[in-house]
């Protein structure tokens, strides 16, 4: 069974990636809830009701540790940490460690190709499927 | 030329195709099929009888003579090079006032302000939508991509020592709230309004569909039209959906047909003349990587704006007929692998906006893949626009590549796939009716030009050629700063507790009214704003009058 991923986005703006890989990854038989732009607050509750294996969240203008954070407490609050989160965006290098720090599975930067991507999340399917995780 | 030299000239081509047909036996091309990154069409080489069709007074003509294609200015940049416009906002009022004194002392002629009221997700796309500094919503997103300004009092210091008659100010944030400071800025140093130079962008990105939204665009530029002679009351920014992934020819579509769906709209709603905002609208392009197909485009975006703004709308004036616009080049072309190479990229990208007739241009920093800009990769950038205008030599002759066989045959091109575009948008209904269907064709090019980098169709040095010994960027970058957040919430609270509360309420409960009524809420925004109320509490009572969905637009572009 494909896996169900939140794609959600910190600002209306520089979409193009997020729409680009949206349909990157429905053309590779992922399942796609778009969640648009929300605040942590909002994606942890989409993530919750639309019961997905991942939460993909694509920062572009804010700040990725703040954000994330904050996505990573409410998720805690509301016993749904077991649900990985991706980044992808305009994350400074030595954000990228940051991240994982906080809890994020995988970063995927600016300018990284639209193959890495899919690659990953199909590769997450079968994970899913072998039911490691 | 006659029809005889032209089927000389036919035949002989006739003959050169024979010998390159010959010679590709044995040769091999280097890739099967030749189009621009917008998929027009190249021949090999083009001659004479490509632009048989062109009549050269009427389609080309001289500078500064309609259609304008070989610009406006009569002497082009002789008497007027393009404005350097480096685009700077981050942090509070105090950081970027600092860095604006840098630029001017640096030889900067116009500012860009990037900066905003306090916004959350919604971001720079959504309507009037904005909050204050200490709203849960604002988590994050403070002083990062764009400047913060909430208050009277951070405007006061975001321009102390600018004196307001002397710089050209482009304001980028879209809301109406913006303009209103500025212009309540202007009354408390008793400038005089009709001195005002610069614009603002007024439309998120043409016309909202949302109510309130569209009401305040519209009130705010003929507010703009009657009381700042000097002032430009709009930007069209089809420029983000370049950078977002649509082609050059929809991209000079979409700008234009924002054009035409205000100008309709002013002139029906507000019953203003073309020819009185006419020659104040102004509009923004990118510029990409394919140097003759851009500047092909920016010649083949004014011939088209001129004949729109005289047949369409019957202009007289011809200032209302010119296609004035800035240039900032495509961010979304600059790679985080071997930096370096970007800067070659902004001055290639530079170069065809200057020979395509740019009034202003900003070329992205080298660090733009990766953060909001530092100081020193902005210095950088504006270094190569004097390297261009002083040391190449290519502001000293009028559109120097005007009457180049493939040029002009290209601006053709162009020019007949962006009206057939536009003529699709017209069959919906104008640019705002059309902004979804808009919409699925940017995206589904955006996606076409991806899968050719994928495929390695289309080469990016450092990306998917040519990438050994890749490097990270060599010199510091801008790092989000956490204390910029604390620092704008004390700024908000202490214009709240220095102000008169009664006066306050008095002011919020009159602008509630004002929002309800259909008067120009323009007056109203500036009161409120010289009474200190903040950008997000202005906002609050512009819900309580009309609620959250007449605030932005419904279907909205995310470049």
């Amino acid at each position: 069974m494909a896996i169900r991923v939140l794609f959600s986005a910190d600002e209306t703006g520089h979409s193009m990636g997020y729409h680009t890989i949206a349909t990157a990854l429905r053309d590779a038989g992922v399942e796609v809830i778009l969640g648009g732009t929300q605040i942590p607050r909002e994606i942890a509750s989409t993530a919750i009701q639309e019961d997905v294996n991942l939460i993909a969240y694509r920062i572009m203008g804010a700040h990725p540790p703040t954000l994330v954070s904050r996505l990573v407490k409410v998720l805690e609050e509301q016993d749904a940490n077991n649900i990985p989160i991706v980044v992808g965006g305009a994350i400074l290098p030595k954000q990228e460690g940051q991240l994982k720090e906080i809890g994020v599975m995988e970063v995927f930067p600016v300018g990284c190709s639209m193959k890495a991507v899919v690659d990953y999340f199909v590769g997450f399917s079968e994970i899913q499927k072998d039911g490691s995780i | 030329m006659s029809n005889k030299d032209f089927d000389a000239i036919k035949e002989a081509e006739r003959r050169y195709d024979e010998e390159v047909s010959e010679f590709l036996e044995t040769h091999k091309e280097l890739q099967p099929d030749y189009r621009t990154i917008s998929g027009i069409p190249l021949k090999r080489v083009y001659n004479p009888s490509d632009i048989e069709s062109i009549d050269y007074l009427k389609d080309i003509g001289f500078p500064g003579q309609y259609p304008y294609t070989r610009g406006f200015y009569p002497d082009g940049y002789r008497t007027r090079p393009w404005k350097v416009q480096p685009l700077i906002g981050f942090d509070t009022c105090e950081e970027t006032n600092q860095r604006w004194h840098n630029l001017i002392s640096q030889g900067v002629t116009g500012l860009v302000l990037d900066g905003f009221p306090p916004m959350s997700c919604e971001g720079g796309d959504r309507g009037q939508e904005c909050y204050n500094s200490d709203d849960e919503r604002v988590e994050g997103y403070i002083g990062h991509c764009g400047l913060v300004v909430e208050t009277l009092p951070d405007w006061k210091r975001l321009f102390e020592g600018i004196d307001l008659e002397k710089v050209n100010i482009s304001i980028l944030a879209h809301q109406s709230v913006q303009m209103a400071m500025y212009l309540a800025l202007a009354e408390e140093r008793g400038v005089d309004k009709k001195k005002l130079r610069g614009t603002h962008e007024t439309v998120t990105y043409g016309l909202s569909d949302g109510s309130e939204d569209r009401r305040e665009q519209l009130d705010e530029m003929e507010y703009c039209v009657k009381n700042l002679p000097r002032w430009n009351i709009t930007t069209f920014k089809g420029r983000n959906l370049r950078d977002g992934g649509c082609t050059a020819p929809q991209e000079i579509a979409i700008n234009l047909a924002m054009g035409i769906d205000t100008a309709r709209a002013l002139i029906a709603e507000k019953g203003l003349d073309i020819d009185e905002f006419g020659p104040r609208m102004g509009f923004m392009f990118c510029a990409h990587n394919e140097f003759l197909e851009e500047v092909a485009k920016f010649r083949a975006a004014r011939r088209m704006w001129a004949r729109i703004v005289k047949d369409l709308f019957g202009a007289k004036n011809p200032r209302s007929q010119i296609l004035r616009f800035h240039v900032q080049s495509a961010g979304s072309t600059l790679t985080r692998e071997q930096p370096l190479n970007n800067v070659a990229r902004v001055a290639i990208q530079g170069l065809a906006a200057i020979l395509g007739g740019a009034q202003s241009l900003h070329l992205c920093p080298m660090d733009e893949g990766y953060t909001i800009p530092s100081e020193f990769s902005t210095l950088v950038s504006m270094r190569v626009q004097q390297l261009l205008a002083h040391e190449t030599g290519c502001m000293n002759v009028c559109d120097p590549l005007g009457g180049s066989y493939c040029i002009e045959s290209l601006t053709m091109q162009i020019e007949e796939e962006a009206q057939k575009f536009m003529d699709e948008i017209e069959k919906r209904g104008g640019e705002c009716k059309a902004r979804e269907w808009i919409i699925g064709e940017i995206c589904s090019s955006a996606y076409k030009y991806q899968k050719q980098i994928s495929s390695k169709e289309r080469i990016v040095v450092g990306v998917n050629e040519f990438t050994e010994g890749n490097y990270s960027y060599p010199f510091d970058l801008r790092d989000y700063n956490l204390s910029t957040a604390e620092k704008q919430m004390s700024r908000l609270n202490n214009v709240r507790n220095e102000r008169d509360d009664a006066k306050a309420e008095v002011m919020k409960k009159k602008l509630i009214e004002a929002f309800k009524s259909k008067e120009n809420i323009m007056p109203y925004l500036i009161e409120a704003a010289r009474a200190h109320i903040s950008a997000g509490e202005i906002h609050q009572c512009r819900l309580a009058a009309v609620g959250k969905e007449a605030c932005y637009s419904r279907v909205c572009y995310e470049h």
